[in-house]
């Protein structure tokens, strides 16, 4: 078996950080903690790298949200981003394209005029288009009063764009893996050990291994891992489906997303629609495609893009979503027990957060303080009322 | 033209399939139709775009058997029947052969088209079982079709050596091999429309279907359990230039394999 991304190690006693969760958070808190200086990490990962939601999203890019929290955090992701792959040295088809938020309604359009505000307020590039502008640069968009819910207005936000999904988990990985960190795939942590109030240790299935900092970076698993050190966050697991058509010649050159109908398509290097809807409505851990999906897309992308009605469907998919009731993620050290993080919550919004995400926990646990970036999203926020609340920008309803 | 495509939904077999205790876990199982079935369909809906008619679906299945119709549908048939039926566990060929006659007793069609087998038992029964009991003709396995007309239809079956040659009168049955043609994709529209297309929904009475032919007690046969089939063991690799390798592995099929005894 060839090693030339990542190496195969046997599971040593002792790390000073396990890392649970080999998707794109997991392996990028591993190479910065490895930029800090931290190389002796272990990424142990249940299934192969990228199992998870880092292999299951539609890999859309956007720093556009509401809140000042979610804005400066996301953006700081993008701008990662941007100069990740020279700094990783590894192609991952950045495609900086620009992205449409629609608005249906007289009040869906205000929603976009108070993050469009919000985002000018902290430097970040989005304003609002009307019909017009709107089918200037998507000429094959139906802008006429045919549709259910006709086309009010766009938030246009050009520095979103796709960037290629499995190239990001790869990349971090080679990155981590050069910088010493040991990656262990179809290593499943059955238990972590809690000695005296201080996270010691984890069980898995290969052994266990005793640590100083234990992180959880699970995403839709979060409950499951935070269940066996009886820590209880206000997690709860969705299934989210996409699907993706047949390669088709460019003709869609942007990110478009309807929070209305529930849909968002985007077009690959590749030629393929990679397209979503919002969450099942039911909390469950099945990663199963069901009809009632491809129903309910086709019937709503198709009175957007009507030109779209012969284009045939190659695959659909299920991810998992941990969803948090303000919609915005939970990085933070648990008080209750010295050693153990969480970093989770990241519902469906996961994929674009991933190098921040990684950066300020990586920052958290080498310093032992927690960045001012990442406070908002400590976990006692809910006890506290202070929610950053992201909903409207954060997802396409549920 | 009116063409029958009976469809069986079988579970996903590109999934890992559990066994336990003798039986399929059903948990985590997704269905899907029977791929030889949907080659059967692919070839009714290039047959009716070339020359007329419809294609109907059948199935005869639980309640979720009906999102496999749907996807026939979507795929382009016009219209489709789903009997209405919870035993299958303990269904072979002939009662569903039986069942499917009983369907078809007093419809119009001109060709009955289906998969040579279905993707979760591969026993091949029920079509040729189902042309005897219709008293019709039947060819199997076929790789190729043409000259389709009211009245006949010009098969081809690849023997050992050769490719056979048939004409067969209609009323038919014919069973396809999957090197017939790709199955299309469904389009956004084709799914959208699927809701809209007739779905005939049949209980079992309604056709004269009694206990005794269906279930375990219409069947000839019996499953008494499932077994996983053993998993290869892992394979050993040998290090070093050709020739030690080489030899090495020589040593090992004579003295452990006993290959080369």
């Amino acid at each position: 078996m060839t090693q030339r991304m990542w190496k195969n190690h046997e599971l040593k006693k002792n790390y000073d950080v396990v890392i649970i969760g080999g998707g794109a958070h997991g392996l990028a808190t591993a190479y910065y903690l490895a930029q800090l200086g931290i190389t002796n990490v272990a990424v142990l990962e249940q299934k192969y790298l990228g199992y998870g939601g880092s292999g299951r999203n539609t890999a859309i890019l956007r720093s556009n949200y509401r809140t000042e929290e979610g804005i400066k955090f996301y953006d700081q992701s993008l701008g990662l981003y941007e100069d990740l792959a020279g700094e990783l040295d590894f192609n991952l088809m950045f495609s900086r394209q620009g992205h449409f938020t629609l608005g249906h309604s007289t009040a869906a359009v205000s929603g976009l005029v108070t993050r469009a505000e919000n985002n000018k307020a902290l430097n970040v590039d989005s304003y609002i288009l009307d019909p017009q502008e709107i089918k200037k640069m998507l000429p094959e968009i139906d802008i006429t009063d045919h549709p259910r819910f006709p086309v009010h207005g766009a938030l246009y936000h050009p520095p979103g764009g796709i960037i290629r999904h499995d190239a990001v988990v790869w990349a971090y990985a080679r990155g981590a893996d050069r910088k010493g960190v040991q990656i262990h795939q179809l290593t499943e942590v059955q238990d972590i050990i809690v000695d005296n109030g201080k996270a010691t240790g984890v069980v898995t299935n290969r052994g266990t291994v005793s640590c100083n900092t234990v992180i959880s970076v699970v995403a839709g698993w979060s409950s499951e891992v935070c269940k066996k050190v009886n820590v209880k966050l206000p997690f709860v697991t969705h299934p989210l489906q996409a699907l993706v058509t047949q390669s088709y010649k460019p003709w869609l050159n942007h990110v478009v997303v309807s929070g209305t109908l529930h849909i968002y398509l985007s077009q690959t290097d590749r030629g393929e629609l990679v397209c979503g809807n919002g969450i099942d409505t039911y909390p469950h851990y099945g990663m199963r495609s069901t009809l009632g999906f491809l129903e309910s897309y086709a019937a709503h992308v198709l009175e957007l893009f009507p030109v779209l009605h012969n284009v045939a469907v190659q695959r659909q998919w299920a991810g998992l979503c941990d969803m948090t009731p303000d919609y915005s993620p939970i990085i933070s050290p648990i008080d209750e027990i010295n050693g153990f993080y969480v970093n989770g919550g990241w519902g469906t919004y996961g994929f674009k957060a991933a190098p921040a995400s990684g950066y300020n926990t990586a920052q958290m646990v080498a310093n032992g303080k927690t960045p001012e970036m990442i406070e908002p999203f400590r976990y006692n926020r809910f006890a506290e009322n202070r929610l950053v609340g992201e909903k409207a920008a954060a997802s396409v309803g549920s | 033209m009116e063409i029958i495509v009976p469809i069986k939904q079988v579970p996903d077999v590109a999934l890992n399939i559990k066994v336990k205790d003798g039986a399929v876990v059903e948990e985590g199982l997704s269905y899907v139709i029977s791929s030889w079935d949907e080659t059967a369909l692919e070839a009714a809906l290039q047959i009716t775009e070339d020359v007329g008619g419809e294609v109907t679906l059948l199935t005869i299945g639980p309640e979720k058997a009906a999102e496999s119709l749907r996807k026939g549908l979507a795929m382009g048939a016009h219209k489709a029947i789903h009997v209405k039926y919870n035993e299958a566990k303990q269904t072979d060929s002939f009662a569903y052969a039986k069942i499917l006659q009983k369907v078809l007793e007093g419809r119009e069609y001109d060709l009955i088209l289906t998969g040579k087998q279905a993707q979760d038992t591969d026993a091949g029964l029920t079509a040729s079982m189902l042309a005897e009991f219709l008293g019709l003709p039947q060819v199997t396995n076929i790789i190729r079709f043409s000259d389709v007309s009211e009245q006949s239809i010009t098969l081809y079956r690849k023997g050992d050596h050769a490719t056979e040659v048939l004409e067969m009168e209609l009323p038919g049955v014919v069973t396809v091999n999957d090197s017939l043609n790709e199955p299309r994709l469904a389009s956004m529209r084709g799914i959208m429309m699927a809701k809209k297309k007739p779905l005939e929904e049949i209980e079992l009475d309604a056709i004269g279907v009694s206990v005794e032919m269906s279930g375990a007690q219409g069947s000839m046969t019996e499953v008494l359990q499932y077994d996983k089939p053993e998993s290869r063991k892992e394979g050993k690799s040998f290090e070093g230039d050709e020739t030690e390798t080489v030899k090495q592995a020589m040593e090992l099929l004579v003295s452990e394999a006993k290959f080369l005894a």
